[in-house]
């Protein structure tokens, strides 16, 4: 039963001695000279020290999240577009849709003002 | 193509109709354009699924969708329900800073979400309509993102509902590793040799955990007051029926092989090595959620928690896992959604006539000598939750409980007869506080009492009221009646 | 749907429409009650529709014969089950006759009457209720379908007597009612246990066919308990004390409910159970001596009452008596024809007695007005239905006065009246008992007392009349110039008083006696139509007697009825009620005062029943209730309570706690899963 996972085990231990070997290679071979900058850990460009209750601008998430969904919509039109010949119409009607949905939510996310940087916030006034 | 976009017809309406009403939004359209185009949508769903609701089940998108008597039958209860709540939504939300096009973009989503979770007949699809509903249900919790209960509400749900949603993600990855398929089919179809394993089992398990927690049984329960409490009220009213009646839909595809286009004579299903679990945790919440409804002061968690001892008798179906149980499941299913939309319609209503900062108990004081009428209209719904014949919430227990009582499920019943007297407690309790108490608050208002019901609450509790009476005495009429219609899925 | 079907339904359910869109409608606005003329034309076509339709399903049973309308199953029970089913046959189409035509009548008196009554919507609500109930009683095809109409008449006589609820004494009336009516239906619902256990069904047909199961003994305490519960609605000896008291409710109410129609179900359903009845005659012995003895009893109490009303509600109470001793004779014939004559002058009287009680509320109310106030403070309580305040009448309310009187000699048996007719026959059957060889003696007992009641009938019938309309009138002595506001009554109210003093005069000629053709022609002759209309429900038994006989008995209830009405009118014809009942009072001493008194059976009940229940109830069963019952009910209720509370504290609203809840319940459901099914029941 066991040595079935014999394999991953073996795997695991493979991968655990390259990071190790690279790991004190670089201590070993490169010159060693830190400062704040260089000690702090990657963030997204933010500054990692301070209140944790922080607040940011909620543009910058909102960009981040249509830079995702963009980014995957990628993903899955590369796939397509390899094998389109193939395929045929009704993926290609598929595709349509799709990239129609996504389109409505950027025109929807345009006209809510998220790419509008310079606006002020203002009372969203009564709907009704 | 055509006969697979058909089959998904309601869905496809609500997800075109979600959209267009959020583009609308962007657009700043009126109040009076964006909530008619959502009952238009609502309206075409809901006449394809009763259309299809009358047709044999079939299946479309290869094997990945159901339509057709039982799934449809679900579908044009959640989309009623939908209507119900929209039209009841833009009259009690009228002037709130939370309200905006985007709440009846979201309440389309969640249909939308909905209705691929009851009709899905592939575990990956059902996966994404539970997460398409919940996440436009998670918006629609948080709305009143101002308010201390509001924000509350929002974030609990979310949590939980992403924890209760990695427990069905991970039951399902169990179950795909024991049979190496993520088929209805595949799952029913599987061999005794398989299904007896630990995997397959501690997967089904852990699925329902996932369904356990949407239909709010103990102890996956705790978010529901909470919940209903802090949500839109008439929100809340949407997430106690429309997205349990779904729950229960994906309850039934997975515990019964009787909803698949195979042939069921063979099958023991999924339901029998579930049974203990489904029978202790009927019980548990049929007796937790109508005795901590005692302790409650406020309407919409008494009514929380009800639900909660709802579920507890809508459990029950599956317990006894007769052809009959099913039927009579069914027929609370819709019994339910009438009463409680119509309970949670009726407190909306006051709430936003009267000026009431919360839906406690003292609240209604003396509401029944300013509103008798509208008070008459609760106590209705109130009693039929209570089970009070000739009422369909009687009419449902009374199905349901002679259904375990034939099947030889004695003690269950015991208790849920027990249970369910303490629950009529509560609400009587609710129609006495508005009718014999007198009420300092409520007089005292500034709040022009005469301020009637607009048209939209006019038609949903009319429709509501009308369904309660109707399919409390349905069955006894000469015409054929809805328990005949639901016979005609099993 | 076939037209005799619908025209049932229409007979059945229109004063039920009637009952709902009066009460609904009254209810839902305060400005609509005040049309009370609307209300009372509403609820006067929903009695007088049906009225046409039973006479259209009576032309349907006369031309093809009896059926019965069914409606579906009402109870399915496993072994037995119960139809929504109804009965048409001359049986029931007499008594629907009846109801609906009489009904017609009171509720066209009822807009006059009820005229400045605020309540005039309820009133005419309720009075449809009772209607829909009392035709549900009769035209019931089973005794559940009966039970129902049974309960419905007692719950709308319950709410009519009480209809002046503000009044104390009328809600007490009105429970007297509700109770002793009680002690008779817990009756009627045994026997109809047993009914079902012996024989399997309640359907009247099935029940009549299979009576031959049932043992001697059972036969008598079906009959038995069926007769306590008959005795209780048609107010019997013992438990007659309610209707004198009922008479609380408004005038309509008493004439329609507790003189014409629902005090005689318990005649209509001993006559529907008759051919189990005849196997049984210990009971019919015991029907016998209770319907004489009641008739006897509530006679003398009428002799002595001064209250209009009472005296009519003890004659009501004494004529029910003669229909008693009618069916213990086994004439039912004649006791349903006694119920049919008797509706009619019955409800003639109490009609007249409302048109006269209406008159002197007037005229005191308006001469009151005009006197100053403190000035004549007796006047504050005179009693507008004491004859002793009457006299005079005759002069002011001259329609009231003749209807009045042709309502007297009918019931004191005048020929050609109707009431002649009727007495006549029941007595012939008891007499023809008499000579029969069960029980003669007693029976000719029983018509001996007949005999005499008819007599003191006859007497103080004319005493009331006599008192009321002749002599001068005495409301002037209490109350000066009282008498100048009489007035007589609106038209709506004397129309049904002249239509019924006609059908009062005419209607006893449908049983017109077989003999006096037969023994002048020699040949078997059918004149008597009731009896050739019914004889097939009724298993009247044959009477024995000769023509000679008959034709002597016949001459001897004239020559009773002729004398009583002589001596009443020689006692009492110029107003001198007060020497005459002095007279009497001193000639027959404590007798006189034991009727005066109505023998002390209040007294006797309250001694008895009443207080001993309450000794116990206060002393025994109310700690038993408060400590015992009452402990545990609160004990359930803190247990439950604390639970609540306890299963609250869980509910903290840490969302940390929720978590931990849901794993707990995950490894829960995991357990259960792995362990498999650990529960009973079917897999």
């Amino acid at each position: 039963m066991l040595e079935t996972y014999l394999p991953v085990v073996l795997l695991a231990a493979i991968s655990l001695t390259i990071a190790l070997i690279f790991m004190t290679l670089s201590r070993v071979m490169g010159p060693y000279r830190p400062n704040k900058v260089k000690l702090t850990p990657y963030e997204s460009g933010m500054d990692p020290i301070g209140e944790a209750k922080e607040r940011y601008s909620i543009s910058y998430y909102l960009v981040a999240m249509e830079f995702i969904v963009f980014d995957l919509e990628v993903m899955f039109l590369y796939p397509w577009v390899v094998r389109y010949l193939d395929l045929g119409f009704a993926t290609f009607a598929a595709v349509i849709v799709f990239i129609t949905v996504l389109f409505l939510g950027l025109l929807y996310t345009l006209k809510k003002g998220t790419l509008d940087f310079g606006s002020q916030t203002k009372v969203k006034p009564l709907w009704d | 193509m055509t006969t697979d976009l058909l089959a998904f017809l309601p869905g496809l309406l609500t997800a075109i109709g979600g959209l267009v009403i959020m583009i609308l939004g962007a657009f700043r359209a009126k109040k009076q354009v964006v909530v008619p185009s959502t009952l238009l949508f609502l309206l075409g769903a809901f006449g394809v699924a009763i259309w299809q609701a009358s047709m044999p089940t079939s299946v479309a998108f290869s094997d990945m969708v159901r339509s057709g008597s039982f799934a449809s039958f679900l579908i044009a209860i959640i989309v009623f329900a939908g209507i119900v709540t929209t039209l009841v939504n833009q009259e009690v939300m009228q002037g709130r800073r939370a309200h905006s096009p985007e709440v009846y973009a979201m309440i389309l989503f969640a249909i939308t979400g909905m209705i691929t979770f009851v009709s899905s007949n592939h575990l990956l699809l059902l996966f994404v309509g539970l997460e398409t509903m919940s996440i436009a249900l998670y918006v629609l919790a948080g709305l009143y993102k101002n308010e201390r209960h509001g924000v509350e509400a929002g974030l609990k749900y979310f949590i939980l509902g992403a924890f209760a949603s990695g427990f069905l993600l991970y039951g399902m990855s169990f179950v795909y590793g024991a049979t190496g398929s993520l088929h209805f089919q595949a799952l029913a179809l599987a061999s005794p040799e398989v299904t007896q394993t630990l995997f397959f089992r501690a997967g089904i398990g852990l699925m329902l955990v996932g369904f356990f927690f949407k239909v709010s049984a103990v102890p996956f329960h705790m978010w529901t007051p909470d919940v209903y409490q802090g949500s839109p009220t008439a929100i809340s009213g949407f997430m106690s029926t429309a997205s349990k009646v779904a729950a229960f839909g994906a309850f039934w595809v997975l515990l019964t092989p009787i909803s698949f286009s195979v042939d069921a004579s063979t099958q023991a299903g999924s339901g029998s090595m579930a049974i203990s679990a489904l029978y202790w945790i009927s019980i548990l919440s049929m007796v937790v959620g109508n005795l901590t409804s005692i302790a409650q002061q406020d309407l919409k968690r008494i009514l929380g928690f009800s639900s909660i001892g709802h579920a507890g008798y809508l459990l029950m179906g599956f317990v006894v896992a007769t052809p009959q149980a099913f039927t009579a499941m069914l027929f609370y299913l819709v019994a339910y959604t009438l009463m409680n939309l119509g309970a949670f319609a009726m407190i909306a209503h006051f709430e936003r006539t009267f000026g009431w900062t919360d839906a406690s108990m003292d609240q209604l004081k003396g509401v029944g000598r300013i509103a008798p009428r509208r008070v008459a209209l609760l106590s209705l719904f109130m009693l039929s939750l209570a089970g009070f014949p000739p009422l369909a919430g009687f009419f449902g227990k009374y199905l349901v409980f002679s259904a375990a009582i034939e099947a030889g499920f004695v003690t269950l019943t015991v208790v849920a007869i027990l249970s369910a007297i303490v629950g009529a407690f509560v609400y009587l309790r609710v129609i006495g506080q508005a009718y014999f108490e007198q009420g300092e608050s409520a007089e005292s208002q500034s709040v022009d009492p005469q301020k009637g019901m607009g048209w939209g609450m006019v038609i949903a509790a009319s429709l509501l009221a009308a369904g309660t009476i109707h399919f409390g005495i349905d069955a006894l009429m000469p015409w054929p009646s809805l328990l005949d219609w639901v016979n005609g899925f099993m | 749907m076939s037209y005799t079907t619908l025209f049932a339904l229409v007979l059945l359910g229109l004063p039920a429409v009637g009952a709902l869109t009066l009460g609904v409608g009254g209810l839902s606005n305060a400005s609509l009650r005040q049309k009370r003329t609307t209300f009372g034309v509403l609820a006067t076509a929903a009695v007088y529709i049906p009225f046409l339709a039973t006479l259209y399903l009576g032309w349907n049973v006369f031309q093809s014969g009896a059926f019965t309308v069914n409606f579906g199953t009402f109870i399915d029970a496993g072994r037995w089950s119960v139809d929504l089913a109804y009965l048409i046959d001359p049986l029931s189409i007499t008594m629907a006759l009846v109801i609906t035509g009489i009904g017609t009548l009171i509720h066209i008196y009822s807009i006059g009457y009820m005229s400045h009554d605020q309540g005039a919507w309820r009133f005419f609500a309720y009075l449809n209720l009772f209607i829909f109930a009392m035709l549900q009683l009769v035209m019931a095809d089973n005794l559940l379908v009966l039970f129902i109409g049974w309960e419905g008449v007692g719950l709308a006589s319950y709410l009519l007597i009480g209809f002046w609820f503000k009044k104390r004494t009328n809600t007490n009336a009105a429970n007297k009612a509700f109770i002793f009516n009680r002690i008779g239906d817990f009756a009627f619902l045994v026997a109809m246990f047993l009914l079902l256990q012996e024989v399997g069904t309640l359907q009247f047909s099935g029940l009549l066919e299979n009576v031959g199961m049932m043992s001697q003994d059972t036969l008598f305490w079906v009959g038995l308990l069926v007769l306590i519960g008959a005795t209780g609605k048609s107010a019997q000896f013992p438990l007659f004390v309610w209707l004198p008291d009922a008479m609380a409710g408004p005038t309509p109410v008493s004439a329609l409910i507790h003189a014409a129609t629902m005090v005689t179900s318990g005649l209509y359903l001993i006559t529907r159970l008759s051919p189990m009845f005849v196997l049984s005659p210990e009971v019919m012995m015991i029907m016998a001596v209770i319907g004489a003895l009641t008739a006897f009893i509530a006679a003398t109490i009428a002799l002595t009452e001064y209250d209009i009303k009472k005296v009519l509600a003890y004659s009501t109470v004494s004529q029910l008596g003669f229909m008693f001793l009618a069916l213990g004779s086994g004439a039912f014939v004649a006791a349903i024809f006694h119920v049919v004559t008797h509706a009619f002058f019955k409800a003639l009287l109490f009609l007249g007695s409302g048109s006269v009680i209406h008159n002197m509320e007037h005229a005191i109310e308006k001469t009151r007005g005009k006197i100053k106030v403190g000035e004549n403070d007796g006047a504050t309580d005179l009693d507008p239905q004491d004859i002793r305040l009457m006299g005079g009448l005759r002069h002011s309310m001259p329609i009231t006065f003749r209807t009045f009187w042709i309502g007297t000699l009918a019931i004191a048996g005048i020929p050609p009246l109707a009431g002649f007719f009727s007495k006549d026959e029941i007595l012939m059957h008891t007499f023809s008992m008499g000579v029969g060889e069960f029980a003669g003696p007693l029976y000719m007992v029983l018509w001996a007392v007949g005999m005499g009641t008819a007599f003191l009938t006859a007497f103080y019938m004319v005493r009331l009349t006599a008192t009321t309309f002749h002599g001068e009138s005495r409301l002037d002595a209490a109350l000066p110039g009282a008498s100048s506001a009489f007035h007589e009554s609106p038209r709506t109210m004397t129309f049904p008083l002249w239509k019924l003093a006609i059908g009062s005069i005419i209607i006893g000629w449908i049983g017109l006696p077989n003999f006096v053709v037969e023994s002048l022609t020699g040949q078997e002759a059918h004149i008597h139509l009731l009896k050739e209309w019914i004889y097939a429900q009724a298993a009247d038994l044959k009477v024995t007697l000769s023509y000679a006989t008959e034709w002597a008995l016949l001459a001897g209830s004239i020559v009773v009825a002729t004398m009583g009405v002589f001596v009443g009118w020689r006692s009492y014809g110029n107003g001198q009620w007060e020497q005459t009942d002095n007279m009497l009072q001193a000639r027959f001493g404590e007798l006189y005062n034991t009727f005066r008194e109505r023998y002390l059976l209040d007294e006797f009940y309250e001694k008895v029943v009443g207080e001993p229940v309450q000794w116990i109830s206060k002393n025994i069963l109310e700690p038993v209730d408060r400590i015992g019952i009452g402990g545990i009910v609160a004990f359930f209720g803190a247990t439950t309570r604390v639970s609540g509370g306890v299963l609250r504290i869980l509910q903290a609203g840490l969302i940390t706690n929720y978590a931990v809840f849901i794993l707990l319940g995950v490894l829960f459901v995991l357990a259960m899963m792995i362990l498999g099914p650990v529960v009973g029941g079917t897999p």
